[in-house]
């Protein structure tokens, strides 16, 4: 039975007595933050709401110059991530950490792909003169430039999560007491984060890309 | 552990043949039929992430709580700003 | 309450080693500069936010009194258009952000809320220190803005004044204010994950003191309204460095959003400046009646329910605004509804009081400021909800007194009850009663010289943000600024004779009002680690009379 010094458990800090307590205090706390990073979100939704609201049809054939296809793709991408991220932690709690580390690894090239293909997508759409970043745009209407602006930020604002979710998943995958952690503390909290990641764009998806007037 | 990992595997299927609905919806008319759709379908993708991967199912009622609380507050917040931009136009205010 | 002590770590399922726990002060416990910057003990970050939001409690009562000067007279003699825009805007930024939003839960929330539940810290001792230091980066940026020359517009940064027209550093301002936020997610979270894993054996919901209740309440509005600023803040700024357009109409935005988006936030947000105070007012009343309060749950559910109602009532600032009727009304309807919670408070307050035994102490008399204030304040509030009334009284001094006497009348006077009430728990030094009856009176005084003229002014028709009048107003401006002048007394004498009891006052013991709650049971001050050993609670709260009572004014 590890006692309070053996190296496999998750040290206890202060002011906590049991293990058991912080634990739940530790994925509570996660749960909590994830809530407010869903909030922050919201905000972008609700002016996506609004916009769509004051104008629908101008709203979707904006949406219309997006690639669908690529936004697809990448929710398959992002889905699959968190299916492996899942697995991970499932194995870290049954003693396995190689193949966690190895589900971990999984997920995160995942999420840099996820990564590589919004950058492909945003460089086309300036090429495009969709985007009023880099190159001059050339906009059909008032309104496409409104919503590529919104666009770009919303997803924007979403790859900074995802490039944050990546650097938590490459600490759990990295440090050492993971390994050997089968409560799967630092790994649970990594996924936790990935995966409202994932939800957060399972929501951006129709609200960017499926609004537009066909396929 | 195979049991978990079968669960997840299956769940990962749901969720792309979701997906696979949601763009084949696409052929529907364009408007609020195809628009509810696409959300019902986006809050069924995220009910399964959450329960089966974020592992609701085993959580206290505490942690559930609190993982769908930015949902609930959406709620709160989406309509209510809605109600102001769906109804301006009818007393003509 | 009945505590019954166990020895060192014999809780059956503690896993460390037995340790000696250290009686000493907290306040000894290291006297190195180091040893307060990087402390993760809650009771000295508690004392870091405490010196931080006086300085900007100063910067903010500057502004003021330029505000109170200029209104002096009916021209625009003291200060610019523009600077008198600046003023006002500095004043109501510093006063939201940096000092009202922080001032009970980072202070008082901070130091006591471990102790209130029996704990030795709070869930998260390093990220608690990080929320202060976020706090002060934020600060520092908000003093480079006031040094720069500020922003003109308003506090509540109107689009599209503030994303296309506006003069001064909008960007910056916003800035500051989008990293504080960060500061008050934290510390709610913090104060959430604490009150659910770190209670005491035999702490259950129905045991805890109301200030805990009010304090998770604030939490909840911390972590689920905060980020939707930050997220307006952003499109804010992106408004005005890169013209996105969500906030203008030429390119099919509209500048209502930034409103409805806005006020999301800023709606709760006076409700976190004003259920701490709740949870002040229900401790000292119950402490200086020496009686249970009259109703405990309905008050403990009244505080949750002032949390969630209140998320839906922002429409309220809106009215004239060009929303629809319909949602108008619909925010009307609400915002009354709103009101029965913090009525039910009151009720059971002044049940509280009903035939009790009561001690005429400082605590007490800020505490009877608060509640006819809040009366006030609250009614006044009622009035504002109702459209009709609203349309003639919105952007005038009449919303103007309505929100201070909440805020200034309700937060700022429990901030300075709780502040004496706890202050021998705090410091282990008593400070002198006479001269804090005194305080309480003259700050009440005071304040309704300032801000009682204020409701006449503007039900009169005066437009708040004005420094030109027409001359019929400058009677009661008159009056306004000579209470405004009263009320900065009343402000300053606690600061000397709190200060001054530091050094001289009497030693305090472990529990001078004779009160029910953990805190209580500690010496005063508190240990590093609060308790020299852990507390068991086997009572209710608020089980008066105490089985050991300590005789009041005994050291």
């Amino acid at each position: 039975m590890p006692d309070a010094t053996s190296p496999e458990l998750s040290p206890l800090h202060e002011p906590f007595h049991t293990r058991a307590r912080q634990r739940e205090a530790d994925r509570l706390g996660m749960l909590v933050f994830l809530a407010s990073e869903a909030m922050l979100f919201g905000g972008l939704f609700a002016a996506a709401l609004m916009l769509r609201l004051l104008d629908p049809a101008a709203y979707a054939a904006a949406s219309g110059r997006l690639s669908l296809w690529l936004g697809t793709l990448n929710t398959a991408v992002l889905l699959t991530s968190s299916a492996l991220a899942a697995l991970a932690v499932t194995a870290a709690r049954h003693g396995r950490p190689r193949a966690a580390v190895a589900m971990l690894a999984g997920t995160m090239a995942l999420g840099a792909l996820f990564l590589a293909i919004k950058g492909y997508e945003w460089s086309s759409e300036a090429r495009e003169g969709l985007l009023p970043v880099l190159a001059p745009a050339h906009f059909t209407s008032r309104f496409e430039q409104l919503f590529m602006n919104l666009y770009l930020l919303a997803t924007g604002l979403h790859a900074l999560h995802v490039t944050g979710g990546l650097v938590l998943l490459a600490t759990a995958a990295f440090k050492r007491r993971t390994h050997e952690d089968t409560e799967a503390v630092l790994i649970g909290n990594a996924a936790l984060y990935w995966h409202l990641v994932d939800v957060i764009w399972i929501f951006l998806y129709p609200t960017l890309y499926l609004a537009r007037v066909n396929a | 552990m195979r049991r978990e990992a079968v669960q997840i595997l299956a769940t990962w299927l749901a969720l792309l043949a979701l997906l696979a609905l949601t763009v084949a919806a696409l052929a529907l008319a364009p408007g609020l039929l195809r628009t509810l759709f696409g959300y019902g379908v986006a809050s069924a993708k995220a009910a399964l992430v959450v329960w089966i991967f974020m592992e609701m199912r085993r959580e206290t009622p505490v942690a559930r709580f609190a993982t769908i609380a930015a949902a609930l507050w959406l709620l709160m917040m989406l309509p209510l700003t809605a109600a102001d931009y769906m109804t301006r136009a009818l007393a003509g205010t | 309450m009945t505590v019954r002590t166990q020895a060192g770590s014999q809780a059956a399922d503690t896993e460390q080693a037995d340790e000696v726990i250290e009686a000493r002060s907290y306040l000894r416990d290291g006297h190195s500069l180091r040893s307060w910057l990087l402390t993760t003990d809650h009771k000295r970050i508690a004392l870091l936010y405490l010196i931080a939001i006086t300085g900007f409690f100063v910067v903010g009562a500057i502004a003021a009194a330029l505000i109170r000067l200029d209104l002096l007279t009916p021209a625009p003699d003291l200060l610019s258009n523009e600077g008198y825009n600046r003023a006002f805007s500095i004043h109501g930024i510093v006063m939201v952000w940096f000092f009202l939003i922080p001032s009970i839960p980072s202070t008082l929330g901070n130091f006591l809320i471990p102790l209130m539940i029996g704990a030795r810290d709070l869930a998260f001792p390093r990220l608690n220190l990080l929320s202060w230091y976020i706090y002060i980066v934020s600060g520092v940026i908000v003093l480079f803005v006031v040094i720069g020359g500020g922003v003109d517009t308003g506090w509540t940064f109107y689009t599209p004044l503030s994303s296309m027209y506006a003069n001064g550093m909008v960007v910056a301002t916003v800035a500051a204010v989008f990293v504080s936020g960060f500061s008050t997610i934290l510390t709610g979270l913090n104060f959430i994950v604490t009150i659910h894993t770190l209670r005491a054996p035999g702490m259950t919901w129905g045991r805890l003191p109301l200030f805990v209740w009010s304090h998770y309440a604030v939490s909840i509005i911390f972590v689920l309204a905060t980020p939707v600023l930050a997220l307006t803040l952003i499109l804010l700024a992106a408004e005005r460095l890169f013209g996105i357009g969500v906030f203008d109409p030429a390119l099919g935005g509209d500048p209502l959003l930034f409103q409805h988006l806005f006020w999301f936030y800023s709606h709760p947000a006076v409700y976190i400046m004003v259920l701490p105070a709740m949870g002040v007012i229900s401790e000292l009343v119950t402490a200086a009646a020496r009686k249970r309060i009259f109703g405990y749950w309905f008050v403990a559910l009244a505080s949750l329910a002032i949390a969630v109602i209140g998320f839906m009532v922002w429409g309220h600032h809106m009215f004239v605004s060009g929303q629809s009727i319909y949602a108008s009304a619909v925010f009307s309807f609400l915002s009354i509804a709103v009101a029965v919670p913090s009525a039910i408070k009151v009720y059971n307050w002044t049940a509280t009081l009903y035939k009790a035994d009561i001690s005429i102490d400082a605590p007490l008399l800020f505490a009877m400021d608060f509640i006819g204030l809040f009366v006030a304040g609250g009614l006044t509030g009622l009035m504002l909800a109702m459209l009709a009334i609203d349309v003639h009284v919105h952007d005038t001094y009449f919303v103007v007194a309505h929100f201070h006497y909440i805020m200034v009348g309700g937060t700022v006077t429990a901030f300075f009850g709780a502040l004496h009430f706890w202050w021998p728990k705090i410091t282990g030094r008593m400070y002198n009663e006479t001269l804090g009856r005194i305080a309480a009176v003259v700050i009440l005084v005071g304040f309704n010289l300032t801000f009682f003229p204020q409701f006449l002014l503007g039900y009169e028709g005066m437009p708040r943000r004005y420094h030109v009048y027409p001359p019929e107003f400058q009677a009661l401006n008159v009056i306004s600024s000579t209470g405004a002048a009263l009320l900065a007394v009343g402000y300053l004498m606690p600061a000397v004779y709190l200060l001054w009891s530091l050094r001289r006052g009497p030693r305090a013991g472990p529990n001078p009002w004779g009160a029910t709650g953990l805190e209580w049971t500690t010496s005063s001050p508190p240990p590093t680690h609060n308790f020299t050993e852990q507390p068991v609670v086997e009572h209710g709260p608020y089980e008066y009379p105490l089985a050991h009572p300590a005789s009041r004014g005994d050291a």
